[in-house]
Formats: C-alpha cells, structure tokens, sequence
C-alpha cells in the first residue's frame, strides 16, 4: 500500500516507527487545512507560519508517544487550538483575537483577486463568485473567537461536534450552542450580502 | 433544529469549502523546509534503536566511571595490601619465609634494604600443603594457599632472636670467592639485603621454614630449582615437617619439578615427619603419573 493510501493514524504510526515519507505524506495532506485554520483565526500570515511550525514540531516530537485512540485530524486540530491559544495569551493578553491585524486588515478584499477564474466563463459569474467568497471570509473573520474556531474545526477538519469538543476543551453541549450560532450569523451575514 | 436548517448548514459549509479550497494561501516555503526537515531529523533518530538520549548516554559513561574506578581501587588494594600485611605481621614473616637470621645481621639488613633502591625481584611462593595450615598464623595460611608466582615477598622485618635457636645449614660454599657465579635474581636479592647468598639458599631455622629450593619446586619454577641446585641447595633439605623438596613438588602435582629432581639425585624415600613418603603421597592423591616415575626411581 503506497503511502497516499495510508490512513493518517497508519502514517503516524509508521512514523514513530522512523519512515520519514510517511511524516511528509501526512504534512502534505494536512498542510493546507491546518494553515488555513491557524491564518483565519489569528489573521495574520507571520503569526500563522509560526504557529504552523510550532504544531509540526510538536507532532514529530510526540510521535512516539502517538496513540491511535481518536482520530489524527482530532489531535492535530487539538495541537492547533492550544498552539493559538497559548501564543495568543503570551503575545497579546489583552487583546481580542477579533481585533484586526493593520497589515492583514485587507485580506479579504484581496482574496477576490487571487481566486481561481474557473469557476464560470462569464465575468459576471466569475465576479459574483468572487464577492461571495470575500463576503463569506469578510463574514467568518467577524465571529467571535469561540464560534470561529469552532466553525473552522467543522468547516476545515470535518471534525464532529464531539471532536470539536474535545480539542477546544469544552462540553458538547456548548460547542453545538456556539456552531449553530456561528452558522446563524454567517447565515444572516451572507444574506445581507444577497 | 429542523431540515430546512439542516440542509442550509450544508450549503453553508460547502459553500465556505469552496471558497477556502480557491485560496492558494500556504505556509512560507521557509517554515515548510524547516518542518519537514525536522520530520527527516526525528524520523532518522527514531530509526536508530541504539540511539540514546544525550542525558542516558552521560548517565551510562559516568556509571562505567565509577565502576572502572572501583575496579581500579580494588585491583590497588590487592596489589598493596599484602605488602602491608608483611611488614607489619612479624609471624607471618616467620612462618611463609626463612628469613629469620641472627641478630647480628639482622642490623645490616635492615640498613642494607633501607639504602636499596633496586625493585625486588620475582620469586615463588611455595604454596604450604593444607596439613601444615593449621599450625601457621592466618596471614601465613592465605600466603600458603596462593598457587602462583607472585611478587617477591618484602623482606621480612628482621626477627630478632637468640642466637641459640638458630638452625644454620653448614654452608657447601664457606667462602664467598669459592662460590659459582649467582643467577641474577638471587644476585639481585643477595644484593640488595646484603647476606651470604649461598648459605640464604640453605639456611633455615627451626619452624616452619621454608628453604628456597622447596619453594621453587613447589610452584613449579624448573628455571629457579635448576639454578638454585647448581648454585648448591639441597636438594633433600627437609623442613620443619620433614618435607623435601621433592615431596612438596609431589604434593603440589608438578610432574616436571619431581622429573627433574629425580634426575638430580633426589632421594625419593625420604618421608615426612609423620611417615609420608613422596609415593604414598601421590597415590593417595591420584597422581598416577608421578607414582610411576617415583617407582621407576626406586620408591617403595
């Protein structure tokens, strides 16, 4: 079995084993969500790659300690949530992770510009499709801290409420109260862009 | 929640993924090398199994320290410590060696071995048959029970006692200028305490004495016992228990001592002090061999 066939717990174990491609197999299929996780919630690119590097180092060095217990997408996420949490205490313990980083503060308005024109052929599908990304963006930028990660760990790890829960460290109960918010004032917010 | 909501959660989120998935936003090519370079690092330690912890391999090098260190001072201790049970057990002395003199020399040998800086040499230790352990002080008993060559025993402290009790053998060699020349270690330890070498070969007093042709043929030494025969030991110089050198070299199984004693007209039928013959002795021990070549030289 070659290893993109590999589930992520195999992977892991193979590389706590010492298989180097299989750590590499796992940061490529996981590269992506996770960055866009850590950038959407703090909002800014350098606090990003540096919370990037921070939960990978942690998960080579916690290889060996792995447990296929729960699924991988759960710890990472979870390894993910306390990183951000625990940089964001020890940068800015005063400050909200809904304020606005001066130099990011056009992020979604240039996202119009680097999506994809694929999507439709006419330009004016092609523009709609583009306001309506930035206006989603613009949209989960202005949840609050709590139900934006909450919504990014459902949107971007396809992780359950009870996973959710457990990586953010909370009851079910209330990480299901804070995604049926979130959805409601994305919900709310997408269609007064309408 | 009902359906209608249900299906516009799913909208919701499909439409987000859609929007997340067209943005080509990554880490930085630096921080992307930097973690698969620390994957490649872990992995590569991971695959060693001999691989120890920086912390474990100190903890594993200062533990062969300290026992290379006990070892070391224990190896001391067992060269050191016999030397200090010599000097200082005068029964000792007089019991394993026949350096007991009168007190006339013994004034110059003491001087003698103070002012000579020369190392003294090897000799053997005659190994005491385990009857005579019980008549011997403890210190001497071990001395008695160590099988090989060793380091030549210190002189003894000078045993002063009167003249009287003092057994010395008539010397073959009265004067010094009629002797042979000495074999080196002999001259060397004649040298450095300063007595009659030829009459050290065969004085003895009367304990339990132990001559150095005896000793020689104890341990097996042919180099030693050739030399001190040539140079005049004699070869049937019995103990204190009325041992030979013969039927200690029996008694310790050296078939090539007893060979050569033999051949150098040693008397085969003298017995201990308490009847033993060399022959009986080997028989009664199993020495087949040595019981044929002493009947082959006329033992009964």
């Amino acid at each position: 079995m070659s290893l993109s066939q590999e589930t992520d717990e195999n992977l892991m174990l193979r590389f706590g084993r010492g298989d180097g491609a299989a750590f590499e197999a796992l940061y490529r299929r996981h590269e992506s969500r996770i960055f866009r996780y850590l950038y959407r919630n703090v909002r800014n690119e350098a606090s990003a790659n540096d919370l990037m590097q921070e939960v990978w180092f942690a998960v080579a060095h916690n290889a060996q300690r792995y447990q296929p217990t729960a699924k991988f997408t759960t710890w990472l996420f979870t390894l993910a949530h306390h990183r951000m949490v625990d940089m964001i205490r020890r940068a800015r313990p005063q400050q909200s992770l809904d304020a606005v980083d001066p130099d990011d503060a056009t992020a979604a308005a240039t996202l119009k510009d680097r999506l994809p024109a694929d999507r439709g052929t006419e330009p004016e599908v092609r523009a709609q499709a583009q306001d309506e990304a930035a206006a989603l963006m613009n949209a989960v930028a202005q949840l609050p801290p709590d139900q934006r990660a909450a919504f990014l760990m459902q949107a971007e790890g396809e992780l359950s409420v009870e996973e959710i829960a457990v990586a953010t460290g909370t009851t079910f109960e209330t990480t299901k109260s804070r995604l049926r918010y979130a959805r409601a004032k994305l919900r709310q917010l997408l269609w007064e862009f309408a | 929640m009902t359906s209608s909501d249900e299906g516009q959660d799913r909208e919701l989120l499909q439409r987000y993924r859609q929007a997340s998935d067209a943005d080509p936003r990554v880490p930085s090519a630096a921080v992307r090398a930097a973690i698969l370079e620390e994957g490649r690092r872990v992995a590569a330690s991971l695959s060693a199994p001999n691989t120890m912890e920086p912390a474990g391999r100190w903890k594993s090098r200062r533990k062969m320290s300290a026992w290379g260190a006990a070892a070391a001072a224990l190896l001391a201790a067992i060269i050191v410590a016999p030397r200090f049970w010599n000097d200082t057990s005068p029964t000792r002395a007089t019991a394993a060696t026949n350096a007991v003199i009168p007190f006339n020399q013994a004034a110059r040998k003491t001087e003698s071995a103070e002012a000579s800086p020369e190392p003294r040499p090897v000799v053997p230790v005659m190994p005491v048959p385990e009857t005579r352990d019980s008549a011997l002080p403890p210190s001497a008993s071990l001395l008695a029970k160590a099988p090989t060559l060793r380091r030549a025993v210190p002189p003894p402290p000078p045993v002063l006692i009167p003249e009287q009790s003092v057994e010395i053998t008539p010397l073959r060699h009265p004067s010094p200028s009629a002797a042979p020349a000495l074999p080196p270690q002999a001259a060397n330890l004649a040298q450095a305490e300063r007595i009659d070498p030829v009459s050290n070969y065969t004085q003895r007093n009367s304990g339990a004495a132990t001559p150095m042709l005896s000793a020689a043929a104890a341990a097996g030494d042919l180099v030693e016992t050739t030399q001190l025969l040539d140079h005049g030991a004699l070869i049937n110089e019995q103990d204190a228990a009325g041992r030979t050198p013969l039927m200690l070299a029996v008694a310790q199984n050296q078939i090539d001592t007893v060979r050569l004693l033999l051949n150098r007209g040693a008397d085969p039928g003298i017995p201990d002090a308490h009847g033993l013959s060399p022959l009986k002795l080997a028989q009664q021990r199993k020495f087949d061999d040595i019981a044929a070549l002493l009947i082959n030289s006329g033992a009964r």
